[in-house]
């Protein structure tokens, strides 16, 4: 019987949503995380009975007869829609407000994007995520300095004491992806680029479709806890009747077994 | 000996169709564009027996048809996942040839391209869809903006008969060319998915009558054996 897998299949792929789900929900705090979604497709049909086949009466069957073997989580679809600005007042805290990602420099050289903007400073004064991976392109900000101003365009100065003119230590760079959807998630708020993204174009905020930077705010989550709640319902409904079908062709092969007498 | 054991078993096995197609609507209760399946049983008559004389009573799997019925329509948010409303099909260009779908969880190439999750290109009318930038906005006609305006207007095609259309899996369906013509009227809505259109409550009734019918077969074979036993020791006596 058949039914048994098809219906395993479909708890499985329950399950992975369930896991998708308490990923996002566990997220809920998490500056710049972006939530996934898990999309299915039905497995491959048997065919028992070929459309327009002729019956053993000469006439032309109408429709055929295909059992399918069940559904399989096919991708994990991360949805880059924007989320909500919450106001910290940290000098570093930066939110891009629009399209963009930062640029993060890995240990090994390579770079990774991030839209979670809660920087700080390092021992040397150079501005780094809460990992302690310097943002790029570097900047350094003086031991001294008073205050740090970030313009909408990317441009850090700061005030020195005795200055009358704030000092320009470097200028943030945003990049932005034809396909931010192919990212690679990589943990710690960082994405990495993929054939399927494409490569990253960098470019000044505010220019080309890039967001502006927005000083002093952080880039809240993008999971909308009452749509995951309903998300939650529904698989576990879905993972019920799943287990529900198991059970009947299970009964159905118990009745079967009883046909013969012992 | 009796067929009429033999007439109860094909109900039994009917049964067991009904819980692979049922189980199978079931494991797709949250795919999107899923359309579940129906099936139609048939009497089947004892061949060779002269026309006004052939016991009936064998049933067998008529057909199967899929019910192309309205899904429910999600919001999701992402520009690339696209509802349809009414008897519409998306086209999809795969390796074996144009297959179609109601799944309108889309995605891009890095080059841009729309495809599907299996990465095979969607079509419009004018081909596949390039789109550059950022920016991606469908009308309800279908018609794709990008940054640079706009790109194309999404292929919708329907079926002239429903019951000639085979499912492939990865949510894509097989037509003859004869059988696919341009549809109108169909509303395109993105951001929005079109739920599976099984029903979660008629699956649960069809479980319960599934294993009750295939209970009932069950005794009605033993019935029958138990007959033939009586009659095999009687006429012994």
């Amino acid at each position: 019987m058949r039914a048994l897998w098809t219906a395993a299949t479909g708890m499985q792929a329950q399950q992975l949503t369930l896991d998708v789900v308490a990923n996002n929900l566990a997220n809920v705090q998490t500056a710049g995380f972006k939530r996934s979604r898990v999309d299915f497709q039905d497995l491959v049909y048997e065919t028992l009975q070929a459309p327009g086949a002729t019956s053993a009466q000469g006439q032309e069957i109408p429709s055929g007869f295909q059992v399918g073997h069940g559904s399989r989580a096919v991708a994990t679809q991360r949805l880059f829609i924007k989320g909500d600005l919450l106001q910290t007042g940290n000098a570093l805290d930066l939110a891009i407000e629009g399209e963009g990602f930062f640029q993060i420099q890995q240990p090994s050289g390579d770079t990774a994007y991030s839209r979670a903007g809660a920087f700080k400073k390092d021992s040397q004064g150079r501005v780094v995520t809460s990992d302690g991976f310097p943002l790029e392109p570097e900047m350094t900000i003086p031991a001294n300095a008073l205050s740090v101003t970030v313009g909408v365009d990317g441009t850090v100065s700061v005030a020195l004491p005795g200055q009358q003119q704030p000092q320009q230590v470097g200028t943030i760079q945003l990049v932005r992806f034809i396909n931010p959807a192919g990212l690679q998630g990589h943990g710690r708020n960082l994405f990495m680029a993929t054939q399927a993204s494409g490569d990253a174009t960098p470019g000044t905020p505010g220019q080309d479709g890039l967001g502006t930077l927005l000083q002093g705010f952080v880039e809240g989550a993008n999971v909308n806890v009452v749509e995951e709640m309903v998300g939650l319902i529904t698989s576990q409904r879905a993972y019920e009747i799943n287990s529900r079908a198991i059970r009947t062709a299970d009964e159905m092969m118990q009745t079967a077994n009883n046909l013969v007498r012992a | 000996m009796d067929a009429a054991i033999y007439k109860a078993l094909s109900g039994a096995v009917v049964q067991m169709r009904r819980l692979d197609v049922t189980s199978q609507d079931l494991a797709n209760a949250n795919t999107a564009g899923y359309k579940g399946d129906r099936l139609d049983f048939s009497e089947v008559l004892a061949k060779r027996a002269p026309a006004e004389d052939r016991p009936g009573g064998w049933v067998a799997v008529g057909d199967q048809r899929t019910l192309f019925g309205q899904g429910g329509i999600q919001t999701t948010g992402n520009p690339l996942n696209l509802a349809l409303e009414g008897d519409g099909f998306f086209v999809v260009q795969t390796a074996r040839g144009e297959r179609y779908t109601r799944n309108g969880g889309f995605t891009l190439n890095a080059e841009g391209t729309v495809i599907t999750a299996q990465g095979d290109p969607v079509l419009g009318e004018g081909g596949p869809l390039q789109i550059t930038g950022q920016k991606i906005e469908v009308a309800g006609d279908g018609t794709v903006e990008s940054e640079q305006g706009e790109v194309g207007r999404i292929r919708i095609v329907r079926f002239t008969d429903g019951d000639q259309v085979a499912k492939e899996g990865a949510n894509l369906l097989r037509a003859a060319p004869a059988n696919v013509a341009e549809a109108t009227g169909v509303r395109v809505i993105q951001g929005s998915l079109e739920q599976s259109n099984v029903s979660p409550i008629d699956g649960m009734v069809s479980l319960i009558s599934i294993n009750r019918q295939f209970e009932a077969y069950e005794r009605a074979m033993k019935l029958m054996d138990s007959a033939t036993e009586r009659m095999i020791a009687d006429a012994g006596r």
